[in-house]
Formats: C-alpha cells, structure tokens, sequence
C-alpha cells in the first residue's frame, strides 16, 4: 500500500514524518513559580518541596500544563505554514524542577478532509530517554 | 460511584496582557491567545472547592493525570467567551475530571477541553 502524500505549501508531508528532538527547560524553581503565576495554577505542590516530599516525590514536579505548552511551539517551528487544533497529551512520569525535556513526533495521518489535517503522534522524554508525555496533535491548514 | 456536577457557566476572556505574560512563559509563538491558555480558566477557587465537597475531604493534592484541548475555532484577545463546567468525581482509582465548552451564545463552541486530575491523598492534618 502506498502512504498518502499531500502538498503543503511547505514540503509534501508523509506519514513517517519527523518531528525533530526539539529541547525544553531546564524548568527552575523560579520558572514553575513564574508559570504558577501566570496560569493561575497554585497546587502548592509545585513549588513547596516539603509537601512534594509527602507525595512521594524527590522535588516539586513541572506542571503538567508547563510540559505540554512545549508542543504547540515546537510544532510551529516545524510547520509554521499549518495550525494546531486539537492536542491531547498523557502524563506519565513527573519531570522535578531543574530538569528538561527533549520534544518529538511523528506523522501518524495525512488527510485531505475539508482540508488538510495532518496528526502526529508527540513524545516528551527526559535526560534518562524515558518517556514522560505522550501526546497527540491534529493540525489544519491556517484558517 | 461516579458522581458528576454542572458547575455553572462563567464569562472568560484572554485578556491581552495576561495572554501575552502566558505566552511569554511557554514561548508560544504569534500574538494570539496561547492554544493552553484556557487552562488558566479552570484554576479558580470555587472549582477546588467543588472538588473538596465532591472528594469529602481535604487532604490531598490533585496530579494532572492528563489534558486535552479541541478547537474548532481561535479565541479573540480581550472578547467575552461563556464557558461552560462540569465536574466527574470517580473513585477506582480517585480522579476529578473537569470538561469545560468555551464559545459564544448560540453557537458551537469555539473549545472543548478536558483535564484529569489524579488525587493523591496526603498524611492526615497535612492539607493543601
């Protein structure tokens, strides 16, 4: 069977396609207060290590929200000509402050669907290559 | 036993200011509402709250266990969006799930979103 190729204004896009390792972070304490800050997200757990410790945790953990947020930057670096609409993301280990991400994917989907709408499935892995986030990206042409 | 709550539609904005001082923190690229920046809109105090009535205790502290966000269309800097709650409790394991629809009256909303929360207990007397 022959993969479905279709033209952007950019490259043809292919399943298979790579989105190529694109870093985040390190996350601070001081960044995880600034988010906390400007999501309005004040779980104290992100930014008292004492009850981080209670939840069986080595530091305060990046909020989930932080992490994910990584995604929609990087896909615009990679296909700034598309438009993110939907993303989905799992979080499955926690990232503790002062540690970074490695952001990545793959074309799962190219459709002509009312459009364009390519899906991607999405990885965060940390410095151990373990996996930390996965998601899932949907993008259109931009409206 | 799952238990869910209606709870309540609210008027949202992105505010330019606070949009571009989000934007600037996850680098999000254009001058546009960042695409998670909703998410700023669950975080209020009468949601946590609920959470506690519906939990029955307050001696835990919620992990975000997962998050989505479907758009069928961008917010607009600075314009009023009615935003629409609801509130899942389950216990096996424990989780608060709250889904939110974002959109002008009488249209389809413009955002569905998604986040679940996993709630971790803590040692008695140690609430957050």
């Amino acid at each position: 069977m022959t993969a479905p190729v279709v033209e952007s204004v950019q490259a043809p896009l292919r399943v298979g396609d790579k989105l190529s390792p694109q870093n985040f972070g390190p996350f601070d304490l001081l960044r995880l207060a600034r988010y906390a800050e400007v999501s309005g997200d004040k779980n104290p757990i992100h930014l008292d290590a004492d009850l981080a410790r209670q939840a069986g945790l080595a530091a305060p953990p990046v909020q989930g929200m932080l992490l994910m947020s990584a995604f929609a930057p990087a896909l615009a670096a990679w296909r700034p000509d598309l438009t993110l609409q939907r993303l989905s993301a799992k979080f499955l280990r926690p990232v503790l402050a002062g540690e970074s991400i490695a952001v990545s994917g793959r074309v799962a989907n190219v459709a002509m669907d009312d459009g364009l709408r390519v899906t991607l499935r999405l990885m965060a892995h940390n410095a151990q290559r373990e996996i930390v986030v996965l998601a899932e990206a949907v993008l259109g042409e931009a409206g | 036993m799952p238990a869910e709550r209606l709870l309540g539609t609210f008027t949202v904005r992105a505010a330019a200011a606070e949009a571009a001082a989000f934007a600037r923190e996850v680098g999000s690229p254009g001058q546009s509402v960042p695409f998670t920046f909703p998410v700023r809109w669950l975080a209020r105090p009468d949601f946590q709250a609920a959470a506690v009535e519906m939990i029955g205790d307050a001696n835990w502290v919620p992990i975000h266990e997962s998050q989505s966000f479907d758009y069928r269309a961008p917010l607009t800097l600075d314009a009023d969006y009615a935003m629409t709650v609801t509130m899942k409790r389950e216990t096996e394991p424990s989780r608060i799930i709250l889904s939110a629809y974002v959109g002008v009256a009488d249209e389809a909303p413009s955002l569905s979103m998604e986040m679940t929360l996993r709630i971790v207990p803590l040692p008695a007397g140690q609430a957050a």
